[in-house]
């Protein structure tokens, strides 16, 4: 018998195998499954499309946690002789961020002065009924900051994020999407950008802006409708300054 | 790895076939993960990775009579439910340590249907590595990580598998 032959044969007697004990399973009463909304909510994304499903689903876990609308806070070397041929002090008065778009992504690259104080601290101050934030999770670092905001007892374990950061040079910002809706929009008359992916996609929409006067970058990811992001960010409002 | 699957399932023809399994096969791949794992949550998840395995490998079930597809998946919850048991620590008391396996003797089988008996009595992660090797075709070293033992071990299991097989296969009387 060749290696194929006994290859073969290894399949067949495997599958022959569970079939010979499903033959013999007690058919009786079932044991009672009941579905999860979040379990139900994947199957029904997996069905709509297996691929994209399987794909999130094997993301990376800082992706899963950011899901479509990731933030990255990169730590970019970026080589501005090319960019802008002034001096370094003409260049932070007019240039503090650029953006470069691409077909799913778009980078912020930051060109603002560096600050010597740190963060002012902001918070959400409207959310969605049953979200509090979760304080473990919140990260304050000098230049940038992150806070998680948790429903309780929420089975489909959803969060709201929201993050801010210095503009300062050598920094940056980078934004992906899967089938969002990209368009312009204001906060609080600031200029920002919403990405607002598809209502039941199971995928966080985000919007940021930029606070031109604070040098600050701010965005908020939510697996929330327009009105409600919209809500969130515009309620965003200082509750400490640096000391 | 992904790139290699995208390119199943992408076709309206492949998404309707998925489809159509779905709705053949979750229920009871429901019930699989749900009596190994007993608890609604983990067995959601189980299910939830076993879809993903036959997304991955979806193009198998075009090579695998129809009559034995259902058999295929429930190998593959009932692998991704055992591997789960294993992360949550609680299959201690139900797993048979392989050297504790005495391969039965090949003389008391002398047909078919007695061998896959034999088979559906393996120990479970003797039998797990077997059919992820020929039913799922996963490396060695997938199989070690998912079963959480070495890759000697998974090794050692594979090719005692067969010996045992060829064994009964080749012994003088056996019916095919």
């Amino acid at each position: 018998m060749t290696d194929q032959e006994l290859d073969r044969l290894m399949r067949r007697v495997l599958l022959d195998a569970i079939e010979l004990e499903e033959n013999e399973r007690d058919a009786g009463e079932p044991v009672a499954f009941t579905p999860s909304r979040a379990h139900r909510r994947q199957m029904r994304a997996m069905l709509r499309d297996p691929l994209r499903w399987a794909k999130n689903k094997t993301r990376p876990l800082w992706q899963k946690v950011l899901r479509s609308a990731a933030v990255v806070l990169l730590a970019f070397s970026v080589g501005f002789g090319g960019v802008l041929a002034v001096s370094p002090s003409a260049r932070a008065a007019v240039l503090r961020w650029l953006t470069t778009w691409y077909e799913r992504h778009v980078i912020y690259d930051y060109y603002g002065e560096e600050q010597s104080e740190k963060l002012p601290l902001y918070e959400i101050t409207w959310l969605p009924e049953g979200f509090v934030e979760s304080v473990d999770e919140r990260i304050e670092w000098q230049s940038s900051v992150h806070i998680i905001y948790r429903k309780i007892g929420d089975e489909e374990n959803s969060i709201i994020s929201m993050s801010y950061s210095y503009m300062q040079d050598g920094g940056g910002f980078s934004i992906g999407w899967q089938d969002a809706e990209v368009r312009p929009v204001k906060v609080n008359g600031m200029e920002g950008m919403l990405f607002l992916e598809p209502e039941g996609s199971g995928i966080m929409s985000m919007v940021t802006w930029i606070d031109e006067e604070k040098n600050i970058q701010f965005d908020i990811q939510a697996e929330a409708g327009e009105l409600d992001i919209m809500h969130m960010a515009e309620s965003v409002s200082l509750v400490k300054m640096p000391k | 790895m992904l790139a290699l699957f995208l390119a199943a399932l992408e076709s309206a023809e492949d998404k309707r076939r998925f489809a159509e399994l779905y709705e053949a096969h979750h229920v009871r791949m429901e019930q699989i993960a749900l009596n190994i794992l007993r608890d609604g949550h983990d067995a959601e998840e189980a299910v939830q990775n076993a879809f993903l395995q036959i997304i991955r490998h979806f193009e198998k079930i075009y090579k695998i009579p129809c009559n034995k597809l259902p058999f295929w998946i429930i190998s593959i919850v009932k692998n991704e439910s055992l591997m789960l048991l294993r992360k949550r620590k609680k299959e201690h008391d139900r797993t048979v340590a392989f050297e504790e396996w005495t391969p039965p003797s090949a003389e008391t089988v002398t047909d078919w249907s007695e061998l896959a008996r034999l088979f559906a009595q393996l120990p479970q992660t003797y039998r797990a590595a077997l059919e992820m090797r020929y039913l799922l075709g996963y490396s060695t070293r997938d199989i070690a990580n998912r079963l959480g033992i070495s890759e000697n071990a998974v090794t050692t299991r594979i090719s005692r598998g067969r010996a045992l097989l060829r064994e009964i296969l080749e012994k003088e009387g056996f019916q095919l």
